[in-house]
């Protein structure tokens, strides 16, 4: 049986999966923004970048409800 | 019947049996002149009226109270014939009387003690806000004592009171208050405050109050002492020496303690406010901070939200195949990507993607 991760490790493992995220589609920005683009690269790139804004924009929908859910809870 | 013959020092002896037997003491009143102290300590003065001297003599230890000529003194004493000094009386006891002399031995006092500094306010002592323990030096038949334990336990009761019974008026008083302020200087564990007290009383059954020993007992007293004699318009010594002067027992009581009813009811005005106070606090707060960290979310959330609509723009310019809508294509050759026209030649075959499609062509000609 799989162990559940302790919250406070998972929480700051989530945060750098965010953070991380956050770097690489700068990254795949960055790139597009050079001279020297591969064309094939830029297919992949592109449909990477795309990913992680898709990711990204989940995470903020899901901070949006947390936030919602603890105002509601202090209330 | 035979002549009685005396020598003088018979005579003397013979009169002084009859003295002893006769008028063991005397008490004289009158005009007090020329009074004299050699020595520090021998005391010679002289009584007079309209038509009589008398001499009198004594030590400064039987002058309780400060004396001058012009004085109406009261002397009680033993008379005397002295072989060589002649008839004199030997004092016992001195003081001045009527209004006037009592008054002047009073002023002469206060002044010599007021030099001194025993009435001074920077040596008066605050009383203690809630005394546990309080000495009360008083007469049991004495109207003030009463009058105090009784305000006192209206007031504030469980205080424990320790009594020091003494006389208030009459000759023994003085000797008796100094010896009970003693009495409780020398505890091992001192009063938190001590109280002097008696009634009302006409001048003279003050007079333990105004003498000296009385005086500087007081301003010595280890406690913070009250004094209250009960004797609203004059002020003895003892008042003048005292941390604080009462006007009457009842007020001494007053002052000691405070009055548990109206503390009750000022603690719970108190507890009301501070709960008042306390509960606007906390909502105050909860809604400054709550507001605040309300709205920081909602900006970092606001803030990334906008960062990522800004990337995926960015990304959507870069998106190959909306280039190849607007016309362009990606030409490859043998699987490569041809971005240049080195390396091909006429007649070499080259695959293009279009934005619906592949072709196949051969190249005719380079330019």
């Amino acid at each position: 049986m799989a162990k559940s991760q302790p919250k406070s490790t998972k929480s700051t493992d989530d945060q750098a999966d965010i953070q991380s995220l956050v770097k690489r589609l700068d990254a795949i920005l960055d790139w597009f923004e050079s001279d020297d683009i591969d064309i094939q690269q830029a297919l992949k790139k592109y449909q990477t970048g795309l990913e992680y804004v898709a990711k990204l924009e989940a995470f903020v929908k899901s901070a949006k409800i947390k936030v919602d859910k603890i105002n509601r809870k202090f209330e | 019947m035979d002549e009685l013959i005396l020598t003088p020092s018979e005579f003397v002896a013979l009169t002084n049996q009859v003295l002893e037997t006769a008028y063991p003491q005397v008490i004289i009143e009158g005009e007090l002149s020329e009074l004299r102290v050699s020595k520090q300590r021998w005391v010679y003065l002289k009584l007079k009226d309209q038509e009589a001297v008398v001499d009198f003599f004594g030590t400064v230890y039987q002058l309780k109270h400060p004396l001058e000529d012009g004085m109406m003194v009261r002397v009680t004493g033993q008379p005397k014939l002295s072989p060589k000094w002649g008839f004199s009386v030997n004092i016992q006891q001195i003081t001045p009387i009527g209004e006037g002399s009592i008054r002047r031995s009073f002023e002469l006092l206060k002044a010599k003690l007021s030099a001194e500094g025993l009435f001074d306010d920077d040596k008066k002592r605050p009383l203690p806000e809630f005394p546990k323990v309080i000495g009360l030096i008083s007469s049991e038949s004495a109207a003030g004592a009463t009058d105090f334990l009784t305000v006192l336990n209206q007031r504030w009761g469980g205080v424990k009171v320790k009594f020091a019974q003494v006389q208030v008026q009459g000759e023994a008083a003085a000797s008796q208050i100094v010896a009970a302020i003693d009495y409780f200087n020398a505890l091992s564990r001192p009063v938190d405050v001590l109280v002097l007290t008696r009634g009302g009383g006409g001048l003279e059954d003050l007079l333990p109050f105004d003498t000296e020993a009385v005086a500087r007992a007081v301003a010595g007293s280890a406690s913070p002492i009250v004094v209250g004699v009960g004797h609203e318009k004059d002020v003895t010594l003892a008042d003048l020496a005292a941390d604080v002067r009462a006007a009457t027992p009842t007020q001494a009581a007053s002052l000691i303690v405070p009055d548990r009813n109206s503390l009750d009811a000022s603690l719970k005005v108190i507890r009301t406010r501070l709960s008042g106070y306390i509960q606007q606090t906390v909502i105050g707060l909860k809604e400054a901070y709550f507001g605040r960290l309300n709205t920081a979310i909602n900006l970092a959330l606001s803030s990334f939200e906008q960062k990522l609509a800004g990337s995926r723009s960015a990304l959507a310019a870069f998106d190959p195949q909306a280039a190849l809508k607007r016309g362009y294509s990606i030409l490859s050759r043998n699987g490569r990507v041809v971005s240049s026209v080195k390396g091909l030649a006429a007649g070499d075959t080259i695959d293009g993607k279009l934005s619906d499609g592949q072709i196949t062509a051969q190249i005719n000609q380079i330019n």
